[in-house]
């Protein structure tokens, strides 16, 4: 269950050396002028497994390209370089039984339900919809599957005729996950699922998910920028930093023995609760507007020296997966 | 530096009724709520969405959406004056100078259209008839302070040129420009990554230290409330449920709320344990029992919990609990 040997596990995504690009807006200037487009390279490089029935929790923080990588999993980007590799084949494969496959087996669940849900369906209607369209059970059985799905991510049956306005945040979420269960997924993709709720709401969604990866043996790539919610869900994890993967390991490792020092930071900047009140020393905001050349975290590292700002970036040389890419990553 | 806890409170707010109007009828948001804050001390609000934090903030001063909002009863007493009996002009005089507020969204306290620089400084000149250049001198002193680098050039920016971390650096020195003794942040750095938000809460401190102003922070993650402050007001459904030392109220928790939420805060120092999540959804604020609010979630309360109207009261000295039942909770 617990992949950690990534070489020897049989694997049910790879993502390899993947490069998301997102064009610049161009003004109409820029266009007379004859100026080239350009592009910000979102996600660069990036490489990663998920065993079967594994969790790997990507974390980062905003613009790190942790979102980017995970819609790029289910086609929702286009990649510039690299290959995605579902059951050892490519997901941009365009065969149509192939793409109508990858579409049941790898499933999204989005931040904000309540704008991934349709305003003017029900619950019975929003999970009868996507059984019908898949033919996950024959026609006469779609209302009790729909009951069933219901009740294992513990909306009660009153709910069933319910419109999303009409729902809590942590009800509307229920409802996204019972949609993407539907077609008895292999592979959920979750985009920051408990973000959005309330702590309470946040840890019954927590336990629900960890409860459904064990009972349906489902992999899930977790992305999240909350260090605590990957901590209680993950298998592995994935720290990500300005479009790189910096730092790859099996929970234990990433949380007891962070080597990359983007890492260490992250980890020391979550507040805990049993430690009292804790001096923290100011800093001058840190300009981050231009990515520099070699190691995008050496600006802000205390243990950067010349190599890190040379040409080229050291990730090339000690790139993960696992590990650290760091000059200086602690072993 | 330890905050004066003995004397008379700086803020004091009693027994506070805002009740807001919606089509079918009124919803009690701050249901008698009480809360003392020294000068010098730091006192966190913590609770969900809907519990009431903001809107007290609002309420002490006078930020409320009236008509919408009504407040019904109680006094907020600050150095003796009470703010809801001040006429609007000399309450306009104490915003931004006795007391100012830091939001939780930067982006949407700065106007964009304005250079940040002159929103910094709008506070020296309209109170303190600083002019012009005068006002950009310490605009820039108090934007170096706060951490903005290269402040004399960033003056003239607008705030779409910023970062969100530096966008709320430059909330808190507008915040800060005219030494206000009291500081209300409402969420600072809920909307910020948890590095930026270490250096928010690092320049908060900080800028405490240096003025021995008193803040009250709000925040819904227990965790900044524990690093941050001196003392702990636990909101639920428009109530303090829950009051008292910091290290008290999240060692020795006295409510089954601040229990619940103790118990549902995934820990980044704890790893694989399931978490203990408080049953049932957050209460329907236009809906609320007679009884203990928490009581149709809680799972000590028994027959009295839900008609017997609570109140905060002693559970030891300087720690309080709106549990009829405190030493259930153990």
């Amino acid at each position: 269950m617990t992949g950690t040997g990534a070489t020897t596990s049989p694997v049910l995504l790879e993502v390899r050396a993947v490069n998301v690009r997102f064009p610049r807006p161009r003004s109409v200037l820029d266009v007379l002028a004859r100026r080239p487009a350009s592009a910000m390279e979102a996600v660069r490089e990036a490489s990663l497994r998920i065993a079967p029935g594994e969790t790997l929790g990507l974390v980062g923080e905003s613009g790190s390209g942790k979102t980017t990588l995970g819609r790029a999993i289910l086609q929702l980007h286009p990649v510039a370089a690299g290959e995605i590799l579902y059951r050892g084949r490519s997901v941009h494969d365009p065969m149509p039984d192939w793409q109508r496959r990858l579409r049941r087996e790898v499933q999204m669940v989005f931040q904000d339900p309540y704008s991934s849900l349709n305003p003017r369906m029900t619950v019975a209607q929003t999970l009868s919809e996507v059984l019908r369209f898949h033919a996950v059970v024959p026609a006469a059985g779609v209302a009790a599957e729909a009951r069933r799905l219901m009740e294992l991510v513990g909306l009660s049956a009153s709910l069933a005729d319910r419109l999303p306005r009409a729902m809590s945040g942590g009800q509307r979420q229920r409802v996204g996950l019972a949609r993407a269960l539907a077609v008895r997924p292999a592979l959920l993709v979750l985009d920051e699922p408990v973000a959005a709720l309330d702590v309470s709401i946040q840890a019954q969604i927590l336990n629900l998910l960890d409860d459904l990866r064990h009972e349906l043996g489902l992999a899930m790539l977790f992305v999240a920028h909350d260090l605590s919610v990957v901590r209680h869900v993950s298998d592995r994890v994935a720290v990500m930093y300005r479009g790189r993967l910096v730092e790859q390991g099996s929970r234990e490792e990433i949380f007891a023995r962070p080597a990359h020092p983007y890492t260490r930071m992250l980890l020391a900047a979550v507040p805990r609760v049993g430690a009292g009140k804790r001096a923290r020393q100011v800093q001058p905001d840190t300009d981050l507007a231009t990515p520099p050349e070699g190691c995008a975290f050496a600006p802000r590292c205390a243990l950067a020296a010349e190599a890190c700002r040379a040409g080229l970036p050291p990730e090339r040389k000690l790139g993960p997966p696992p590990g650290a890419a760091c000059h200086f990553a602690a072993s | 530096m330890s905050p004066g806890i003995e004397g008379a409170p700086l803020l004091e707010v009693r027994d506070l009724e805002v009740s807001f109007r919606v089509r079918d009828g009124e919803v009690r948001a701050s249901r008698g709520v009480s809360l003392a804050v020294h000068a010098g001390e730091t006192v966190g609000l913590v609770g969900e969405s809907g519990s009431g934090k903001s809107v007290l903030c609002r309420a002490v001063l006078r930020l409320l959406p009236e008509p919408a909002a009504q407040v019904k009863g109680g006094r907020v007493l600050f150095d003796g004056t009470d703010l809801l009996a001040l006429p609007e002009a000399r309450m306009r005089e104490i915003r931004g100078t006795d007391i100012a507020m830091v939001f939780q969204n930067p982006m949407t306290s700065l106007s964009p259209v304005w250079p940040v620089g002159d929103q910094i400084t709008e506070g020296l000149r309209v109170h303190r008839g600083l002019s012009r250049a005068a006002a950009r001198e310490q605009g820039i002193a108090l934007m170096r302070a706060t951490g903005i680098p290269e402040p004399g050039r960033r003056f003239d920016d607008h705030p779409w040129q910023w970062s969100g971390g530096m966008l709320q650096r430059a909330v808190i020195a507008m915040a800060m420009a005219c030494s206000p003794r009291l500081l209300l942040a409402d969420e600072p750095t809920t909307a910020l990554d948890v590095t930026i938000q270490e250096q928010i809460l690092a320049l908060l401190a900080q800028l405490q230290a240096d003025s021995g102003m008193a803040m009250v922070l709000v925040s819904h993650d227990i965790g900044v409330v524990a690093e941050t402050c001196d003392r702990i007001a636990v909101m639920y459904a428009g109530m303090v449920v829950e009051s008292g030392p910091a290290t008290e109220v999240l060692g020795n928790p006295r409510h089954p709320y601040t229990l619940g939420l103790l118990g549902s805060s995934p820990r980044v120092d704890d790893a694989g344990h399931r978490l203990d999540p408080i049953p049932g959804q957050p209460p329907d604020l236009a809906q609320v029992s007679a009884g203990c609010p928490f009581a149709a979630r809680c799972g000590f309360a028994s027959e009295e919990c839900h008609r017997t109207q609570v109140r905060l009261a002693d559970v030891a000295p300087g720690h309080a609990s709106a549990c009829l039942f405190p030493e259930r909770i153990r």
